[in-house]
């Protein structure tokens, strides 16, 4: 638990000028262990506990400390002083009194335990046939402790702990550089099965060119496409901005006054929640100390919700839906002010396999790697030119790896044009690790690619 | 900062730990940004002050961090440090005096921020919007936000390096939002400067701000881009800056070159066109990644990466030099203390070459004019966003064309340069930031026009 009694005691002596205060603490603590050659290579390990105060005296300011002695008298005056050149707006909304606590005080294992798990993750991957080298085995061991207190008497506490790993491998391709990757988390080392995630990695691998298929020559045009998981993940991992209550209401999605609307197909949907039985973290309690809440953002294809903090909420007429963060996107900005910020945003996985979707689409493109994940769609136009690569299939059947791709489109036609989504739903993190993203394989009617 | 004293003790300790080699980055960092949207929405103050450890043993490493700083927390951080590298203590290595290090700034300050007003940082924010609104009337608003950064930051190892250094920047970004009959764009573009409150008075950022407005209006109306293989040319300045940084830039840091990545074992070799001679410098007076010292300590430096087309040089740090036998450039960088330092890309440039500029889009049948890239990825295939471009035909500009994405890999692409224009422009707006391994990095990526004999066009206007 993060100590935040020097603000209660503040919050409870606030000038009169002074109508309320919330401090949001947040300690981030992260050992990264990189596992090559069966010993430790590199590795980097750190704590931080992070202050963001908000004090409404007209209006609402916020301050930012990383000083552990810095005096919260003087944090709140700063966030006062930071908006009395602000124009007329109304005070931040903040949450009522309450007391939340949520998450448990549970330990990841000793970094022992996370070393001998990363040496045998990357010594059974190397013993796979198809696999030529291990690039290397990052295990994490990671906890997430917030505390938000304020004037009005929240006391909202949350803290999880979970081990995840990052296995990297490349394939045996005389030469040819063809990549395998997974990821996996869990609350405990006990729950990871070295065995599994070996063999994802070469799977992964084998995946990304047919098992070593020669080069297939596209004609650029139209083709029905299997987009697998990771395809999916990479263009949600900005896509989601579109379903951001901020964004809708600025009139900075593509999905500006779309709520209630049909946005996609009816065997879209996804879920923004807090935690998943597939992974170790949970985002419980948001940065204004709502609790997150599972919420169905779309359901078959219609757009039931976006994703809402106090503020948009409250601009729209409805509840916050636990969505307030800090860093959402990769802009080289101080990530101070609250914004929009997922949890684990998934789109959830139908009944299917991946293979049942490929015999389903016959003739057509299984998509296994993307890149350039946040420049690569723009969530105001929903316009999307994506680089990417993966198989040729003719009836059903994979004939050439193909590589050096552009699919371009826009989202709503893609949302609108998924026929069926697959049952192998998987996730990666955001780079900046705030969220969460997931997505399975699914089959889309008529995209554009050029080759 | 720390007392000479802790700083002592904390090194000492890692090394009698077992540690061949310690480092303490310190770092005190103050940041302002005000938000305006036409009115002021508020005025945040970001105070950052931490302590990175990075331990060696051998070739292998930790980096440590924290922001407590007191001393018990740091030789317990040391400490972690030394479990995580299974360093059992009885350590030899020897505590170097430090040798204080005085180089120059060469980006240096007239008004630090702190010294100014809000009042007067807000009447930028005001000129600012006046400014974009008078561009067009389809602007629809536009959201500013002005920072600015002060960050002092003191490096002190086991072999003796103490080194300081102060870097100050300003910036000021600018989110139009664009709407008109044709339909609505918004991304964002910053005014970047390596110097203080100085660089934005009297309108400096202006001209860069009009552009990207007219910019972005004119995309609205542009017809899509086709796909094809066709010619294209970059316009000089970010254009062929930002090619470089992903075509090869991140392939020639040492952290890809431990991965084997595209140019690994390729010292000596022709990996570009004979017109291609490619240079990183830190020490570039007033340029936004330039500095005393790179985040190692270690006094930054012009590094010459292809000359003529041949790969001469890489992007190295302490680790890599040790782990990979090669000399370290000054190119240890991170964003902050929460980062381990990393071979890093600062002032990357196109040296200037002999052909004319004019010439390389007469000379062109078909092909692809991009005037302004939106970003784009590094690896071993690359990716650049053309934000504005024009389509050519029979060797003038026939339309302006949106939704291209480039793409291509570094090792094949660099090979197909034919032409080198002669005149360098620097990158527009003064500098960027590359997330990558040790977080946002300021850097700025700059060159003459150039022309691609042949790359990958990928659109949804049907075929090139």
């Amino acid at each position: 638990m993060i100590d935040v009694s020097r603000y209660q005691q503040a919050f409870a002596s606030l000038p009169d000028s002074i109508q309320a205060a919330e401090v949001n603490a947040e300690n981030v603590t992260k050992t990264a262990l990189n596992i090559q050659g069966g010993t430790v290579a590199d590795g980097q390990s750190g704590s931080v506990t992070k202050f963001y105060v908000r004090a409404t005296a007209q209006q609402t300011g916020i301050a930012y400390s990383e000083k552990y002695d810095e005096v919260p008298a003087d944090i709140i005056r700063r966030a006062v002083e930071s908006v009395a050149y602000a124009s007329d707006t109304p005070p931040q909304i903040m949450n009522p009194a309450g007391t939340l606590r949520l998450g448990k005080p549970s330990k990841t294992g000793s970094i022992e335990d996370a070393i001998q798990f990363g040496i045998r993750s990357e010594k059974l991957a190397g013993e796979i046939d198809t696999v030529e080298s291990v690039i290397g085995c990052q295990v994490n061991l990671c906890s997430r402790k917030t505390h938000t207190v304020n004037s009005f008497g929240l006391d909202a506490v949350y803290e999880a702990h979970w081990l995840e790993s990052i296995l990297q491998v490349t394939m045996k391709r005389g030469g040819k550089h063809t990549p395998g990757y997974a990821y996996i988390s869990a609350p405990s080392p006990d729950a990871l099965d070295a065995e599994a995630f070996a063999a994802a990695a070469a799977a992964d691998g084998n995946a990304y060119d047919g098992g070593g298929l020669p080069p297939y020559v596209l004609q650029s045009g139209s083709y029905p496409a299997v987009l697998s998981g990771r395809v999916m993940r990479n263009i949600l991992m900005t896509a989601w901005m579109t379903l951001s209550g901020q964004a809708m209401l600025s009139g900075n999605s593509i999905f500006h006054r779309a709520q209630g609307t049909r946005i996609g197909s009816p065997a879209l949907n996804m879920t923004n929640a807090p935690s998943h039985p597939m992974l170790g973290q949970a985002w419980l309690v948001d940065s204004e100390g709502t609790q997150i809440q599972p919420t169905r953002l779309v359901e078959n294809g219609l757009l039931r919700t976006p994703l809402y903090t106090l503020a948009s909420g409250n601009a729209a007429g409805m509840p916050s839906t636990g969505s307030a963060g800090r860093v959402a996107r990769m802009t080289g900005s101080m990530p101070i002010a609250l914004t929009t910020v997922p949890a684990i945003l998934y789109v959830e996985p139908g009944a299917q396999t991946q293979d049942a979707l490929i015999q389903s689409m016959g003739t057509g493109i299984l998509l296994t790697y993307s890149l350039d994940l946040f420049h690569s769609v723009n969530v105001v136009s929903g316009e999307f030119s994506i680089p990417c690569g993966g198989v040729y299939y003719r009836d059903g059947h994979p004939v050439g790896s193909l590589s050096q791709l552009t699919v371009a489109g826009n989202l709503r036609d893609l949302f609108a044009n998924i026929k069926s989504v697959a049952n192998d739903l998987d996730f990666d993190n955001f780079y900046l690790e705030t969220y969460t993203i997931g997505s399975p394989s699914a089959l889309v009617q008529g995209l554009s690619f050029s080759s | 900062m720390l007392k000479s004293q802790t700083i002592q003790a904390v090194l000492e300790h890692a090394l009698h730990l077992g540690a061949d080699f310690a480092e303490l980055f310190m770092e005190d960092c103050e940041e302002t940004s005000i938000d305006y949207d036409g009115a002021v929405g508020g005025i945040a103050q970001q105070r950052t002050s931490g302590v990175g450890i990075n331990v060696f043993a051998g070739k292998r490493s930790t980096y440590v961090y924290t922001n407590d700083q007191t001393e018990s927390s740091l030789l317990q951080t040391v400490k972690r440090a030394a479990a995580i590298l299974g360093l059992t203590g009885n350590g030899s290595a020897q505590l170097l005096p430090p040798k204080a290090l005085e180089i120059a700034n060469p980006c240096p300050v007239l008004v630090y921020p702190s010294t100014v007003q809000h009042q007067d940082k807000i009447a930028i924010l005001r000129e600012a919007d006046c400014a974009a609104r008078a561009v067009t009337s389809s602007l629809r608003g536009i959201k500013l936000t002005y920072f600015d950064r002060d960050q002092t930051v003191h490096v002190v190892n086991t072999e003796g390096t103490d080194a300081h250094d102060r870097r100050v920047t300003t910036r000021l970004r600018y989110i139009p939002l664009i709407e008109n009959e044709h339909g609505a764009a918004s991304r964002f573009s910053d005014f970047a400067v390596a110097a203080g409150f100085e660089a934005l008075s009297g309108g400096a950022y202006i001209p860069h701000m009009t552009r990207f407005i007219r910019e972005m209006e004119s995309v609205l109306t542009a017809a899509d881009a086709p796909s094809a293989r066709v010619p294209v040319i970059l316009e000089a300045g970010s254009c062929t800056g930002v090619f470089f940084h992903e075509a090869c830039g991140h392939q020639l840091e040492t952290n890809t070159l431990k991965d084997k990545g595209l140019f690994w074992d390729r010292r000596g070799a022709q990996i570009a066109s004979p017109k291609v001679t490619l240079i990183d410098d830190g020490t570039m007076p007033g340029m936004y990644a330039s500095s005393r010292i790179d985040d190692e300590g270690m006094p930054r430096q012009k590094n010459t990466l292809i000359e003529n087309g041949i790969l001469k040089g890489f992007f190295v740090d302490r680790l890599g030099a040790l782990q990979l036998g090669l000399a370290p450039t000054g190119s240890g960088r991170r964003q902050n203390y929460k980062y381990a330092p990393a071979a890093r890309m600062s002032n990357t440039y196109l040296a200037a070459g002999q052909d004319d500029e004019d010439a390389m889009i007469r000379d062109t049948p078909e092909g692809l004019f991009v005037t302004a890239i939106g970003g784009g990825t590094g690896g071993r295939e690359f990716t650049l966003m053309a934000e504005t471009a024009y389509w050519i035909k029979n060797g003038k500009i026939d339309r302006q064309v949106k939704g291209a994405m480039l793409s291509g890999r570094g090792d094949e692409t660099m090979l197909k340069i034919d032409r080198v224009g002669k005149t360098v422009i620097a990158e527009d707006g003064g500098g960027s930031f590359c997330g990558a391994t040790s977080g946002f990095c300021a850097n700025t990526a700059s060159g003459p026009r150039i022309r691609i004999a042949e790359m990958l066009v990928g659109g949804k206007g049907g075929l090139g």
